[in-house]
Parts: C-alpha cells; structure tokens; sequence
C-alpha cells in the first residue's frame, strides 16, 4: 500500500502541467516531511487541505466557473436569450402542433417539449462559452496588446451588447424554429436529408455565429474576426445554394399548404430560399466589416 | 466576524512578512511557524504556492540545501524583494500614522 504523503502528491500533480511536477514533487515532499516530523503526517495532510485546491493556488486558476469580471453579462445575455427565445420557440411550435390538427393538449405538450429543450440548449452553450473565456485571458488580454496606441478606442470597437443579444437571438430562434418544425416530420425541409444529419451544419453554423458575437464582443473585433466570419459565411450559402438546388425541400409540406409547385429546384420556395440566404450572407459580410472600422465617435 | 476582519487585514501584510523574514535564507516549514509566532495567519496552502508566485516575480531566490537529513528549499529576499520590502514598510508606517490622526481628530 502507497503512504498518505504519496497518493497526495499524486493527487495534487495530476492537476498541474508536466513541467512543474519534478520540482513541486520535491518541494511538497520536504514541506509534508517536516511539517510531519512536527505533528504527524496525517496532521500536515490536513493543513495543507485538499489536494486540488492546492494545485489550482499552485498554477493560479480560477476556481470558479465564471468569474465577477464576466459573471454579470454571462447573466445578462443568459436572462435575454431564455427570455426572448424560449416563448417565441413555445409559441412556435404549439401553433404549428395545434394547425396540424393534433389538438390543444399535444400541442401544449409539444411546445413546452420543445421550450425546455431549447432552454436547456442556451443555458449550457452560454455557460460554456463564458466558461471558456473565463479560462482563456488570453482572448482578452490579447487585444490591449495588439494595438496600445488605440487604447481610448477600445470600448468604441467593442460591439454593444445590444447587437450580440440581437444577432445571437435571432440566430437562434430561426434554428431552434426550423429544428423543431423537422422533428415533427412535417417540417418544410426534405425528410430523408434531415435524417441523414447532414443539416447539422445548419446547427454548427449557428453555434459558431453565436460564438462569433461573444467573442468579439470581449475581444473587439477587427480585420481578422470580419475575414473569418466572412469566410464562414461564404461557405455557408454556397452549401445552402447547392443543397436547395438539389431537393432540400419536403414536397410534402408545400403540397400540405396547397403550393405543390413551390418545392421544385426551379420552384418559388427555393428560389426564395437562394435569394433570402445570399441577401443574408451580403448583409452579415458587411456588417462584419463595418463593425472591423473604427469608430469615428467615442462617445 | 471579528477574526475574518483581523484576517483580512493581515492578509496584505503577510508578504512583507516574508520578506523581512527572508533577509536571512530559510525553508517554507521553518517560515511558516515563524510568521505563526508572529502573529500571520497564513495556512500552508497559501504560503507555498505564495513563496513560488514571489520567486517567479524576482523577488525570492531559491536554493537546494542537501547537507542536512532531508533536501529542503531555501529562499531568500533578492534585491528587488528588499526594494519593495521597503516600499511596502513605508506604506504600512504611513497607513499607522494617518489612522492616528484620524483617530486623534475624532476625540
């Protein structure tokens, strides 16, 4: 059997890079040795408390999730999104339920069903992203050290948090709308695509624009952020472009709403979808770079 | 209340402790006990993860004693550990005297 002092200063390296172990090991060794010598090792165990703990004082991590400096937008844009994305999603669904003839109960069902899914989706993806940030100071420490000489322009190339609320609930109410629609099997996209998972891209790209708003918030955002959310977007509505053209909609759903011709690669339906996509993909390029230009005002 | 109150104002002074404590070399057990003696509340998870943050700032040195029974780690206040020492020492007598005027006023 290994001694107390052993499976301590395992358990207090394995919570720390590889480079520091050989001399902390010693270290810890020679303190938990002489404080033993004092008042017994099981005693010097105990004052130098729990293991992880240690380790994180050790290698400065923070130990909570979210920290103050983050904790009160975390909260914000947490309240915002639940509050403005999770009745829109109930009311969504129910209603779409409830015309589908499957009645009152169901529908309710179906969207308090989905309410709580998509609930749940925003809290983790939300805690996850700041949590993230939280761990990463590079990400805002970065900035101050890109460009000292604009340091008064900072605040001014932040993002409002308005606009990251707005893109980022926007965003997600149109996926978790669409999302929803399909897995009730009477969604406007084609059955067999759907299931084959393909479209998850849909959801990667709505996470990442999420995550795109956050970060730029924190970071500000500049040429490099505008570039690589452009490129996204390019990518994007070409695959959205391809997909249409290529039987993305359920013939189903436009026959159920009497417009049967509506779904052929030459139909309304995806000529609307096409030119919605572009005029989108147009709008966030050049919002991203817009919001890249300085501002001309501080105030 | 009280003793998180006491605490918390000892807990700025406890690097200047170490530092004055470290004018001579000694080894992380031996400065715990000392600033005990002294009246620093500081536990052992603090102190030593403390001694390596001071040493990675230059303001400790450290050396490998082996002469004795075990190998300890001995630090000591470098040049810019005394600079600061005296900075923070200063600070601490100024704090002491504009808490006596204030307490001199408000008799």
């Amino acid at each position: 059997m290994t001694s107390l002092t052993d499976r301590y200063i395992a358990a207090t390296l394995r919570n720390l890079p590889a480079r520091q172990r050989d001399e902390l090991e010693l270290e810890l060794r020679s303190a938990i040795a002489d404080a033993g010598a004092d008042q017994g090792e099981v005693a010097a165990l105990t004052s130098l408390g729990d293991p992880a703990r240690l380790a994180a004082s050790y290698s400065e991590r923070p130990l909570q999730l979210i920290g103050p400096a983050l904790f009160l937008d975390y909260r914000r844009i947490l309240i915002i999104l639940l509050s403005s994305v999770v009745p829109l999603i109930f009311l969504a669904v129910a209603v779409t339920v409830f015309r589908a003839d499957d009645g009152l109960g169901s529908a309710i069902a179906a969207g308090a069903n989905a309410a709580l899914l998509v609930a749940m989706h925003l809290a983790i993806w939300s805690t996850v992203l700041f949590a993230v940030i939280e761990r990463a100071p590079v990400m805002r420490k970065r900035k101050a050290a890109w460009s000292p000489a604009s340091l008064p322009e900072l605040p001014a190339r932040r993002i409002d948090l308005g606009s990251v609320i707005g893109g980022s609930a926007v965003t997600a109410v149109i996926t978790a709308v669409l999302i929803v629609m399909q897995s009730s099997g009477k969604g406007p996209i084609n059955t067999t695509l759907w299931n084959s998972g393909a479209l998850l891209i849909v959801v990667v790209f709505a996470a990442v624009a999420i995550a795109f708003d956050v970060i730029g918030y924190y970071i500000g955002w500049g040429i490099p952020q505008a570039l690589s959310s452009s490129v996204l977007t390019v990518l994007f509505t070409t695959a959205v472009i391809i997909t249409t053209r290529n039987g993305l909609l359920n013939p189903a759903f436009f026959e159920a709403i009497g417009w049967p011709a509506a779904a052929g690669p030459n139909g309304f339906g995806s000529w609307t979808i096409v030119v919605i996509t572009v005029l989108l993909g147009l709008m966030n390029v050049v919002g991203a770079f817009r919001r890249s230009r300085p501002a001309t005002n501080l105030n | 209340m009280l003793a998180t109150h006491r605490q918390e104002l000892r807990r700025g002074t406890a690097v200047l402790a170490c530092l004055l404590i470290l004018q001579r070399p000694d080894y992380g057990y031996s400065l715990l006990e000392r600033l005990d003696k002294s009246g620093f509340d500081v536990d052992a998870n603090t102190l030593y993860p403390l001694l390596r943050r001071l040493e990675k700032q230059g303001l400790l040195t450290s050396e490998w004693n082996t002469d004795e029974s075990r190998p300890r780690k001995f630090y000591l206040t470098s040049a810019d550990g005394m600079q600061l020492a005296s900075t923070l020492s200063s600070d601490i007598s100024e704090l002491h005297s504009a808490l006596t005027t204030l307490k001199e006023e408000t008799r």
